[in-house]
């Protein structure tokens, strides 16, 4: 319902990890209905580029050095609400867990899963659906 | 004039008869007018001793003279000699006369000049008188009155009818009359009025001659003081033996009696003490005959000695604190009357003639007389029993004490053994964790790389090595999953989830195969549908140590196996891992499960491995049973409890919901949310009854007919129907109210037919 008409959705990567970044690049880019908008090494400069692009879809690591991510996440959707958040990280904690959906976001993928995990995840929040993978689905059942 | 000249004259003037002169009593000879001895008659012999030739000696038949104060004096110079030679009488003058046998007489002479008819001197006569008796008495009288003078006692006579007629200065001293003042008054002065009797009755055994001594009596001074005497009372006789009167010997005794009476007080009041003391005390001769005891020697002896007490003590037997027997000649007491000074608060052991015994402290001082020579003993001894048994009573508790605070030291230290481990176990978790994330991250690209490659036009060569890449790319996501899981539950204690064995072990098996030696073979089957309550960490943990053990067990044999066994018995699933080493004796299997126990070295081991496994699982409220064979082979058994799988996991609904929220997000997370909870959404426009409504202040589906409703809003909600979470709940907080929800919801259709 937040899908804009004129193009595909926009994908803004934020991920320490180069070769993660790269990674996650390469495989949205062979998705047709997929914008890679591009990567930034932590969320200092998030708020800046999501008011520049008003991406549809922020995949954001949590482990990073630099910006508090759960502080920038708040910003981001002040900046432009209808930029929907996907935490996608290595940790799968509880606490961190409940804290990102409290800070706003759409869904949390664990980076340990499959990239068919992540795409799922992306394709069905743009479809306005809340989404845990798997594995963190199991840490909140423990 | 010579004598020969006057010899014709001899019986003219010395004719007297011979036995007229012996018969006088009195020394008597004389010289003729040349100082010769003529005649001499017996008693001069006598007085002599010796009985010179006639005519031939001069002036005098004694054998030696000296003048009364013992200076020699010649013949020549006596007084006899001075009558011949000049004619004159001398008198008077006191001389010594020594016989040949060295004895002395004091004699005075009386020579008296001869003359004729015509009055010429023709000879002497000289009469010895001996005072010899006269003046011994004489110097004897004297004596005894210096005596009487100088006597400290009072020694006063009287005559029979009771007058005093002598007093000496002694008696002046104690009674404090003068010798004139009380000369010839009567001796009743002295006598207290009450006591006037006594003098009759010493004047009666006076009058039968009887002597009084030491008659101890009280006298009155001249100033009215009571003074305390002993008298000694002895009659006097006169020479013809009559009583004439009596002497009276007086001594003030009074100090003396007083020192008496404070001696006898102070021995009183010590015989009080002795008998009062709550402690034995006996006295000894130096023969040990019991001299003194006391009331608490013969309670602690349990008897009294009888007759002198000898031999009492040998009825005891005393043993030494070790128990020994002290043998009877070196017993405290026994040493003490060798003259040893032996025993000052000795503890021994003191058994009685019945056999009781008590522990007794001892103390003995020896008794000498003044040369030094033991006169005896003194023991003073008291029953310690109570004390040594609250010695030995505390001894043994702190025996006890030491014994349970070294105990408590090596639990306390195998419990701070079993923290640093199960820390050292934490932080390991913490860096298989770090570690598996970190490999994640970077499999992640090559995952993509290789999705990439496996997309692109591929020779088949080349697409089976991308293949290959593949297989071996996810068993190292597995082996990263694993090490996440190694992460150690912080709340072990917490229930559990259940947990499928069959997708456990996809996940733990790459940390289990990676727990043995390389050549060694894993054989698993975990295919039954088992599930148990257990974190997946705390599982890993156990199986990983257990296989871990199982490998050693099997390390270098080329046919090395391990086997990984699930089955389900009863209620109960149980998990074993079993190898074909060597088995283990009784000695290790019974205790390998102790801390620190291990039969390798500690390079490669903890000895906490087992610990670990046991505490997990009774934890989770299991067992770990131990088969082993020597020779054949160890099997560890890990009984759980089968649980139920989680209701969740069915496939059936659990109701039908309705999502009434503004917020799309807040929406969305709360289907999720059920649907994960496996309700069916209905769309908001379905007007028919649900099981669940999960809506907002705004909305207005807050009428629909649902069993339950789930309000975000602030409010107390309606118990049984309505729970409000507030408008921003945490995600938690809705969690957990639509979890409840379900159950209730589950609960009420279990109870509803």
């Amino acid at each position: 319902m937040m899908m804009t008409t004129r193009r595909a959705p926009t994908v803004l990567c934020v991920d320490d990890n180069a070769e993660v970044a790269e990674a996650l690049r390469r495989t949205l880019s062979r998705q047709a209905e997929l914008t890679w908008l591009g990567w930034l090494p932590d969320a200092t400069g998030l708020v800046e580029r999501v008011r520049e692009a008003c991406p549809s879809i922020v995949l954001l690591d949590l482990d990073m050095p630099g910006r508090n991510p759960f502080e920038a996440m708040a910003e981001v959707l002040a900046v432009c609400a209808g930029t929907r958040i996907v935490v996608f990280s290595g940790h799968a904690r509880k606490d961190l867990i409940d804290r990102a959906i409290d800070a706003g976001a759409w869904g949390y993928v664990s980076k340990n899963e499959g990239e068919g995990v992540l795409l799922d995840a992306i394709a069905r929040v743009l479809d306005g659906e809340f989404f845990l993978s798997p594995e963190v689905r199991s840490v909140l059942d423990a | 004039m010579s004598c020969d000249e006057n010899a014709g004259a001899e019986g003219e003037w010395f004719g007297v008869d011979q036995a007229f002169l012996d018969a006088l009593a009195a020394a008597v000879y004389v010289c003729d007018a040349e100082g010769r001895v003529v005649r001499y008659n017996d008693a001069a012999a006598a007085l002599w001793g010796r009985r010179p030739e006639p005519g031939q000696e001069r002036w005098c038949g004694s054998w030696r003279v000296y003048e009364a104060d013992g200076t020699p004096v010649p013949l020549e110079r006596c007084l006899m000699a001075d009558a011949v030679r000049e004619g004159r009488a001398a008198r008077g003058r006191t001389i010594i006369i020594e016989r040949p046998d060295g004895t002395r007489r004091l004699v005075v002479p009386h020579p008296q000049p001869i003359r004729d008819a015509a009055g010429r001197l023709i000879g002497a006569v000289n009469l010895l008188v001996d005072v010899t008796e006269q003046r011994e008495g004489e110097q004897a009288r004297a004596l005894l009155a210096a005596i009487v003078a100088s006597s400290d006692d009072a020694i006063i006579s009287k005559t029979l009818d009771g007058r005093i007629t002598s007093w000496n200065q002694g008696a002046e001293r104690i009674f404090g009359y003068t010798a004139e003042e009380a000369i010839g008054r009567p001796i009743t002065m002295l006598i207290p009025p009450e006591r006037l009797a006594e003098e009759d009755r010493i004047l009666a055994r006076l009058a039968h001659g009887e002597r009084i001594d030491h008659f101890q009596t009280v006298r009155v001074a001249r100033d009215g003081r009571r003074i305390q005497v002993s008298l000694a009372v002895s009659p006097v006789r006169d020479s013809g033996g009559r009583l004439i009167g009596a002497s009276k010997v007086a001594r003030d005794i009074t100090a003396q009696k007083r020192a008496e009476e404070a001696l006898a007080e102070s021995e009183e009041r010590l015989r009080t003490l002795l008998a009062l003391l709550p402690i034995g005390v006996y006295a000894c001769d130096a023969a040990g005959r019991i001299t003194y005891y006391n009331r608490r020697a013969a309670e602690l002896w349990g008897c009294e000695p009888e007759g002198t007490g000898e031999g009492f003590t040998e009825r005891f037997r005393i043993y030494d604190p070790s128990g020994a027997l002290v043998p009877p000649d070196r017993t405290p007491m026994a040493r003490a009357l060798q003259g040893e000074e032996c025993c000052r608060d000795v503890e021994m052991i003191l058994e009685r003639p019945d056999g009781t015994r008590f522990h007794a402290s001892i103390s003995i001082d020896v008794l000498r007389d003044a040369q030094g020579r033991v006169q005896g003993a003194i023991n003073v001894f008291h029953d310690v029993s109570v004390q040594v048994a609250a010695r030995e009573s505390l001894r043994k508790q702190r025996q006890r004490l030491e014994a349970a605070v070294a105990r408590r030291t090596a639990e306390l230290e195998a419990s701070h053994q079993r923290l640093r481990m199960s820390e050292r176990m934490a932080a390991l978790g913490t860096l298989s964790a770090g570690l598996g994330h970190d490999m994640g991250n970077l499999l992640l690209p090559v995952r993509v790389s290789l999705d990439a490659l496996a997309s692109a036009p591929l020779s088949d060569e080349l697409r089976d090595e991308v293949e290959r890449i593949r297989t071996s790319v996810r068993y190292l996501q597995q082996l990263a999953n694993g090490l996440r899981m190694m992460v150690m539950d912080p709340d072990r204690a917490a229930p559990s989830e259940p947990l499928h064995l069959g997708a456990w072990w996809a996940d733990a098996q790459p940390i289990v195969r990676n727990a043995l030696p390389r050549q060694v073979r894993l054989e698993a089957d975990v295919t039954p549908d088992a599930w148990v309550r257990i974190s997946r960490p705390a599982l890993t943990q156990v199986v990983f140590n257990l296989a871990q053990n199982a490998g050693e067990a099997v390390r270098g044999r080329q046919d090395g196996r391990v086997r990984l066994r699930v089955a389900r018995e009863g209620d109960r699933v149980l998990l074993s891992v079993e190898d074909n080493g060597a088995g283990m004796s009784e000695e290790v299997r019974n205790r390998c499960m102790e801390p620190f126990f291990t039969t390798k070295t500690r390079r490669i081991s903890t000895g906490l491995g087992l610990v670990l496994v046991a505490g997990l699982v009774r934890d989770a409220g299991g067992t770990v049973e131990i088969r082993t064979q020597l020779g054949l082979g160890t099997e560890f058994v890990v009984a759980l409890p089968a649980v139920d799988p989680p209701a969740e996991r069915t496939p059936t609904s659990r109701g039908s919901a309705v999502v009434a929220l503004a917020d799309p997000r807040l929406r969305s997370i709360v289907v999720s949310e059920l649907r994960h909870l496996s309700y069916e959404i209905v769309p908001e426009s379905h007007g028919g009854p649900v099981d669940l409504a999960v809506v907002d202040a705004g909305d207005g589906a807050r009428g629909r007919a649902a069993r339950r409703v789930v309000l975000f809003a602030e409010g107390n909600g309606d118990p049984g129907h309505v729970t409000a979470i507030g408008a921003r709940p945490k995600p938690e907080v809705i969690r957990r109210a639509l979890r409840e929800v379900t159950e209730e919801g589950r609960e009420a259709a279990g109870t509803t037919p």
